[in-house]
């Protein structure tokens, strides 16, 4: 039978435990998808040298198994930390650096990977038209990108990138694998006593939900904003 | 001041196609020169050459003194250059993120530096002189061709430009919106701003131009006042594409 007593009593600490999720969510998105940005442009623009990596980078990365590139992160990244320390003769302590940052550090790469895909072909979506009609106002390129192109791929991009971020927010939970107590390490370690792992899952599986249906109604809010200039009605 | 655009011996190669093969064109303050051709003999290319969306291979491109080799330009003379002139595009290529009234007063806010209130202010009356007071607030597409068209001129003339490059401006539109597009160059043309112009609208070129230049595979063929090379062209390339144009039915027979 399901034991109901276990689950309004878990509902605390697993409500507790969004924060984190939310905390690995929100800064792996944002610098992630900064970087991926970044890496779009650079290829788009093929900057030599610098375009291969990145070329390379994101074949690489979308390669990797997330759950691979957290327990890289998590028990590469200190021993490279300790020994650049060495190198440069200073003992580098990287046992009090939280788990949660090797798993933010893991996140943040896969999504520079993944968004720099997305914004790459949300940039090749964008009319040439645009850019040749912002240099013939007099526009810099970096005015042009700023004022017209890059609103107009993120109006293109925007689905997409809501479609990554619900992944992300799945995929935090993998940071259990590396000791971060978001909900659903929460969840596993308030089952284990009495064993209730179904009534554990189902309030998981629960809050995960919510979560997904809050952010998908975010990001259609943002995207209706973002496309307002996309009105097929004609005057 | 000789000459408000002067080309010299402009070529332009993409990969091995020779497109331009020295053009020269000396164009004086206020002159409407209209250029004819047939498909593919390089008209946009020349104008895209003028305002360096296009960088030319040899040659040089000066606007109202400011002079540009082609072989050798910096960033900041090509955009010196193109603060110089405008284009008015044959797809519009309004700015599908703004406004009508936000896509004129891009160039002055974003270019020229205006404060936004003075910007607006004479973005609007630019806008009611080519018929869209009404439409300030819509996005460009929400409007018919013939209007985008409209303030693509708007938001060219709006930057006072040394010359307006048109490139095919009414061969995009349906034909009823042809008319209010053409008039309104016409007004433009009236305001003794230079134009070059690129169309196949013979009529429009007979009324408006100061010269007509009819090119092809790359090269100036003929140029003369209008009423020389659109009624009598001493030149057999010339007189078969005004007689193909003015009499599609015709040409179609010949070939057929
Ligand atoms: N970006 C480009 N790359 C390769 N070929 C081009 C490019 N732009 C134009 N061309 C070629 O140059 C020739 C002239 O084109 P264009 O200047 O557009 O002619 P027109 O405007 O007179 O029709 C055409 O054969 C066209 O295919
Ligand atoms: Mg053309």
């Amino acid at each position: 039978m399901i034991n109901f007593k276990f689950i309004l009593e878990s509902i605390p600490s697993l409500i507790g435990a969004i924060p984190i999720t939310l905390l690995m969510a929100f800064s792996a998105a944002i610098i992630g998808w900064i970087l991926g940005l970044g890496i779009a442009l650079i290829r788009k623009n093929k900057v030599p040298v610098v375009s291969q990596i990145c070329a390379v980078f994101v074949s690489f990365m979308r390669g990797v198994p997330i759950i691979i590139l957290l327990y890289i992160a998590y028990y590469a990244l200190p021993i490279a930390i300790y020994n650049y320390g060495v190198s440069i003769g200073r003992e580098i302590d990287t046992s009090t650096v939280p788990a949660v940052i090797y798993a933010i550090i893991a996140l943040v790469l896969d999504q520079a990977a993944y968004s720099s895909e997305i914004f790459r072909s949300a940039l090749s979506a964008v009319d040439e038209g645009q850019m040749e009609a912002c240099y013939s106002v007099g526009m810099t390129k970096s005015q042009a990108l700023m004022r017209i192109i890059l609103p107009q791929a993120m109006a293109i991009a925007l689905p997409n990138l809501g479609g990554l971020f619900l992944g992300l927010v799945k995929g935090t939970s993998l940071a259990y694998y590396v000791g971060v107590y978001e909900i659903t390490a929460t969840a596993n370690l308030l089952a284990m006593p009495a064993l209730n792992f179904i009534e554990a899952y189902i309030m998981t599986t629960l809050i995960y939900e919510i979560l997904s249906f809050i952010f998908n109604k975010c990001f259609r809010q943002v995207e209706n904003r973002f496309k307002r200039f996309r009105a097929t009605a004609t005057a | 001041m000789a000459n408000m655009v002067e080309l010299k011996n402009i070529h332009k190669s993409f990969g091995d196609n020779h497109i331009l093969k020295g053009v020269d064109m000396s164009i004086k303050k206020g002159e409407v020169v209209v250029i004819l051709g047939p498909s593919g003999s390089g008209k946009t290319t020349l104008l895209r050459t003028i305002n360096f969306l296009d960088a030319a291979d040899e040659g040089s491109v000066s606007v109202h003194d400011f002079t540009v080799d082609c072989k050798k330009h910096s960033k900041s003379q090509v955009i010196e250059l193109r603060r110089k002139t405008a284009m008015v595009f044959q797809n519009y290529n309004l700015f599908q993120n703004k406004t009508i009234l936000e896509n004129v007063m891009e160039g002055l806010v974003t270019v020229k530096k205006f404060k936004k209130s003075d910007a607006e202010k004479v973005s609007r009356e630019i806008l009611a002189k080519v018929g869209l007071a009404e439409r300030c607030d819509f996005y460009p597409s929400q409007l018919s061709g013939g209007q985008q068209q409209r303030a693509g001129i708007a938001r060219a003339l709006i930057l006072d430009p040394d010359v307006i490059l048109f490139d095919e401006p009414t061969s995009a539109l349906d034909p009823e919106l042809v008319g209010e597009v053409l008039n309104t160059i016409k007004a433009v043309a009236q305001t003794g701003i230079t134009m070059i112009v690129v169309t196949h609208e013979i009529a429009f070129a007979k009324e408006v131009a100061s010269r007509v230049v009819f090119m092809e595979g790359g090269v100036v063929v003929e140029e003369g006042k209008p009423e020389e090379i659109l009624v009598a062209p001493k030149e057999p390339r010339t007189q078969q594409f005004l007689r193909r144009i003015t009499n599609p039915n015709a040409a179609e027979e010949a070939t057929a």
